[in-house]
């Protein structure tokens, strides 16, 4: 590490002693190469044992170091501190409750997430006789990019939407249920539908866009919402005019 | 169906919720430019009714006509306002192209057309048609 010395102030919430979360500043060596996590696990190593902060795999593919940094949504894993002016803000990740430090409640998004029922249901299950369930690398296409989520919830952070209405299923829940959708191999359109289709689900999205700028992962949850408005649409048009014709 | 609450902590838990605020529109640039594209659908909503208008007019016959023509182009402040409105149509045919290129991406045969081309020719597509209207309307 070099003598360099950077400034960052983070939240601090014990629910045993504290009303409200305070914020308590650090400073830390830092040179080209280290993240906010690395100041993070500096703090905890060097100066603070008590701090608390999720963290796994250190590099962009488990989604647990999700905070907002100067009030960004980032993963911490891959925020160089070289790219910041001043000093730096760590706060855990906006809308969801704060349970401790820098962690976040994520009971909501897990509940979501089940409701959308990211997982493939064939149309039909075939025996394994039959063989696997092909498809092309265009079939392939339709979805890969939705596939690429990671579950780090930045994008319900950054949403407006979510942070007014906690009945909103929000971006990833609605992007993984329309990786599935889009799936050659399953057929249980109809059956997500129900939630992704509701009040709670794609109409309450107003496009703000945000999901898809603080996504780690370049998905485009934003994307996947209205696309699925459309979708939803053409389903009702069909059924009021095919009434005993099933949906897509 | 819904889901269970979760503002309220699981028993054993004090989770602290901090609240929304209620600018929060003012606290990210992103937000404000999302907030000036809703409230500017105004200005197109006002000139869809005055067009609304006008095809009334024509409906009911030359006179009623001549009356909705002279009220737009004898009042400076209709004018104005019309001009203010036409800004903000065209500012949303933009806007609503760059939805329809993230709502159903455009693909010819293997290249997929990129968004920015797509408001492009979808816009250049807008004034043509307008052009070709002008021309007819103009008298040719």
């Amino acid at each position: 590490m070099s003598d360099k010395m950077k400034k960052l102030t983070v939240t601090r919430y014990n629910p045993e002693t504290d009303s409200a979360p305070r914020t308590q500043t650090y400073e830390v060596p830092y040179d080209d190469d280290t993240v906010v996590l690395d100041a993070l696990n500096h703090i905890k190593d060097q100066q603070d044992g008590t701090l608390t902060y999720r963290w796994s795999c250190r590099m962009g593919v488990c989604g647990s170091c999700g905070m907002n940094v100067n009030g960004v949504p980032k993963l911490t894993c891959a925020t160089f501190l070289r790219d910041f002016e001043g000093d730096i803000t760590v706060e855990p990740l906006a809308n969801f409750p704060i349970m401790r430090d820098l962690v976040v409640n994520m009971s909501d998004f897990m509940e979501k997430l089940k409701r959308v029922k990211p997982w493939l249901i064939p149309k039909e299950e075939k025996s394994i006789d039959e063989g696997e369930y092909l498809q092309t690398p265009r079939q392939l296409e339709a979805y890969r990019q939705f596939s690429m989520c990671i579950n780090c919830m930045l994008c319900y952070a950054a949403c407006p939407v979510y942070g007014k209405h906690q009945d909103f299923l929000g971006p990833a829940a609605i992007a993984l249920g329309h990786r599935y959708n889009e799936d050659s191999r399953d057929g249980a359109r109809a059956e997500r539908n129900k939630i992704i289709g509701s009040g709670e689900g794609v109409w309450e999205c107003t496009f703000v866009g945000e999901c898809s700028e603080v996504c780690p992962k370049h998905v485009d949850p934003a994307a996947a919402i209205q696309r699925e408005k459309l979708a939803n649409v053409l389903d009702k048009i069909k059924s009021f005019i095919l009434p005993r014709g099933s949906s897509r | 169906m819904s889901a269970k609450d979760y503002r309220v902590p699981e028993p054993g838990y004090k989770d602290y919720i901090k609240p929304y605020p209620e600018l929060w529109w003012t606290k990210k640039r992103p937000y404000l430019l999302f907030m000036v594209r809703e409230f500017t659908a105004l200005f197109v909503l006002l000139f869809a009714m005055r067009l609304l208008q006008g095809l009334i007019a024509i409906s009911k016959g030359e006179a009623a006509w001549n009356a909705w023509l002279a009220g737009a182009t004898n009042s400076v402040a209709l004018a104005i306002g019309s001009l203010f409105a036409l800004f903000f149509v065209l500012f949303h045919s933009i806007t609503w192209f760059q939805a329809g290129a993230v709502v159903s991406p455009m693909r010819i045969g293997k290249f997929e057309v990129p968004p920015s081309m797509f408001v492009l020719g979808n816009m250049g597509l807008v004034v043509a048609v307008a052009a070709v209207i002008g021309y007819f309307s103009l008298g040719g």
